[in-house]
Parts: structure tokens; sequence; C-alpha cells
């Protein structure tokens, strides 16, 4: 269980104290403490692999590695900061990674793909309909620059707060909603099918 | 608030990313601009198309394969508990301890059973006596016996044949007879 605290105006969720007795027990070794940071983190960050990545077996495999190196490295983590975001940053780096070395269109998992329909719609035309939408979010989510699509859909898709994604990401609260300004933009102009120039360009901070 | 700056922060808007004030500015303009609602319906339609992924089901067994590899990977010896107590852990390593303690008991003791001796008839002093004293020869009777055919040697006095002394003792006192 996470609490809320309010710092400089912000509203950060801080780690309770289970959490923090939990982890300095992984700093001492113990393998079913870890199993039960595993619990309860895998689900999130497999999915922002998942997300970030398009392909299930590929974010099973980033997932792995972000825990193997969140335990080889956990006797460096100061227990003062979230741990969560410090899981997610491992992940999120290692997605950005992946992406950079595969070619966009290789990510995509059509087959897979068809395979997501939801289980409590029994209509198949529907469910049809509703994997095609995936299919083609995926595919313009491809598109996008891996740090425009990290923050899109950290934001969007897994629901955190613009403040959990600028540590997740490293960068500031205005940078992040830089980029989700552009994200958002991008992206839409994608879906309606416009023909737009995508371009990993350099963060701008303003207002936002 | 105008139009272009309605647009320049409508990405924002449509995620519940600006500050009240602000939204709450932009919202009064979008009501009264068909233009600019035309805009936000455009954005709403793309980022329902991001939250249809929310409604994803990993594949059966992801989760379980997941931790299995991390597991192997940084735990190889170590396994995880399974409700069993150490006192049951102790009786049960005890209890494959006997059996293997019963069973080298048992084979050694098989092994060590000596084996019984072969039946020599030269090494029996009394029948080699009496063989001796009645066939001095190779053969009794029908029956060869080779061991025979070298001379034997003297029967040592202790090894001679007597019937045992027996001394009666009466029950009841000493009786004449």
């Amino acid at each position: 269980m996470m609490r809320s605290v309010a710092v400089e105006g912000r509203t950060v969720k801080m780690p309770d104290a289970g959490e923090v007795a939990l982890i300095r027990k992984v700093q001492l070794g113990d393998p079913d403490a870890f199993r039960e940071l595993m619990d309860k983190y895998q689900r999130r960050t497999y999915w922002i692999a998942f997300h970030m990545l398009n392909n299930y077996d590929t974010a099973r495999e980033i997932s792995q590695e972000a825990f193997i190196r969140v335990f080889r490295n956990i006797a460096r983590f100061d227990v003062k900061k979230n741990f969560y975001t410090w899981l997610y940053q491992i992940c999120v780096n290692l997605c950005i990674d992946r992406m950079r070395k595969v070619s966009h269109g290789k990510t995509v998992d059509i087959d897979g793909l068809g395979g997501l329909a939801d289980p409590g719609r029994k209509d198949p035309a529907d469910q049809e309909e509703r994997a095609e939408t995936r299919r083609r979010v995926h595919q313009l989510l491809d598109r996008l620059p891996p740090k425009y699509k990290a923050v899109l859909t950290l934001r969007d898709i897994n629901g955190f707060s613009c403040e959990e994604i600028s540590e997740i990401v490293g960068c500031t609260n205005a940078t992040v909603r830089w980029r989700l300004h552009r994200a958002r933009r991008l992206f839409r102009a994608l879906w309606e099918g416009k023909g737009v120039e995508v371009a990993d360009d350099a963060d701008v901070s303003d207002s936002f | 608030m105008g139009c272009e700056e309605t647009l320049d922060l409508l990405p924002l808007f449509v995620g519940g990313d600006l500050p009240r004030d602000k939204a709450g500015s932009l919202a009064g303009h979008v009501a009264g601009c068909p233009p600019c609602a035309r805009e936000l319906i455009l954005y709403r339609e793309s980022r329902a198309g991001l939250l249809s992924l929310r409604a994803e089901e990993a594949p059966e067994g992801t989760f379980g394969a997941l931790r299995a590899v991390v597991d192997r990977e940084l735990f190889p010896r170590h396994r995880p508990r399974s409700g069993v107590s150490w006192p049951d852990e102790v009786l049960r390593h005890a209890a494959v301890l006997m059996v293997g303690l019963a069973i080298g008991v048992g084979g050694y003791g098989v092994l060590r059973r000596p084996s019984p001796a072969p039946v020599a008839t030269a090494e029996r002093p009394s029948v080699r006596a009496e063989l001796v004293g009645s066939v001095p020869g190779r053969a009794v009777g029908r029956v060869f016996f080779p061991e025979l055919s070298a001379p034997l040697p003297p029967i040592a006095p202790e090894h001679r044949f007597y019937l045992p002394k027996v001394d009666v003792i009466p029950a009841g006192g000493e009786r004449d007879f």
C-alpha cells in the first residue's frame, strides 16, 4: 500500500513501512521477500513492456530482465525512494533500448493480437472489431519515437501521473508534459490517417 | 481564451492534464465554439483507441513462466516454501537417512555371512580313523576317495574317539549300586 504525500505542490506516492521492510529483507538476500515483491509488481511491469514493445514474448523477456537487474542492484537502492518508479524506470529503459535495436515493423505481433478478444463480449463480430482496433493502435504507436511512445503509454494506457512518469523516465515534469502534448498530437494525426513526419526531435520545456 | 490557445491545449485537456483554472476556461470556450468542439471530439476518439489497450489479457501462464525464469536465474538451488514446516523437513530427511542406513547394514550382513565349509572327509579325523582302520586303500566299497591316495598323517591322541566317561550322581543322596 502506497501513501500519497504532497511534495513541492506535487502529489507523490511514497512507500509504506511494510514495503520498506520487505525491500530491506531483499537487500539482505531473502528470496521469499523478493518473490513477494515480484508478485506485487510483475503484472504492471509486464504491461508496461508489452504496450511499448507490442510482443508478448519480448515483453516477458524484458520484465524478467528488469527483475533480475533489480535484484542484482538492490543493495544500492535507497529505501527512502519509490521502489516501483525505480523498477519501471529499468523496464522502460530496457524497452527503449530494444525498440532502438529492432525496427518498428518487426515488433508488431499481428498473430498474437488475434487472441486479445475480451472474454466478457461474446459477439464474434464485436470481438473482431475490438481486436482490429487494438491492432491498429499498436501499429500507430510503433510509428512514434520511443520517448513519446513511453510517455503516451505510461500516461494513457497504464495510468501513471505526470509526476510518476517524470521519475520513471528521469526528466522534469515540464518535459513530460511537453512530450505528452506532442505525442497526443502525433498520435491523433496518425489515427486520422494523415501523413505526418514523425521525428525524434529535441524536447522543449515550456509552460506546460 | 481564444481558438489558437484552445487548440494548443486540447492534447493536454483531453487527458485531464491541465490545471483546473485553465481546464475551466478551455471548457467554457469549447462549449461555445463548434470548430474547437469538433477538434476535441477527434482527440477523444484517438484517445479512446489508446484506452482500448487497457482491456488486453496476457496469454495463459505468462506470469508463472516469468516468475519461474527469474527464480531459476537468481535462486537456482533455493526451493520456494510450499507450506511444509521445518520439523516436517527434518523428519523427512531423518526417515530417508534411516532407510539408507537399514539397507546398508542389511547388505553388509549378507555379504559378511560365512559360507558353509565344504565337507571334506579328510578333515574329519574320526571318520578318517574309521576308514583307515577298516579299509587301508583308495576305495571303500564302490566309492573312490582320491584324498586317501596320499599317506595319512598319524592321528594325534586328542583326536581319537573315545566314549565319554559318565559319572552318575544319584539324586536324593548317595546310594550303593
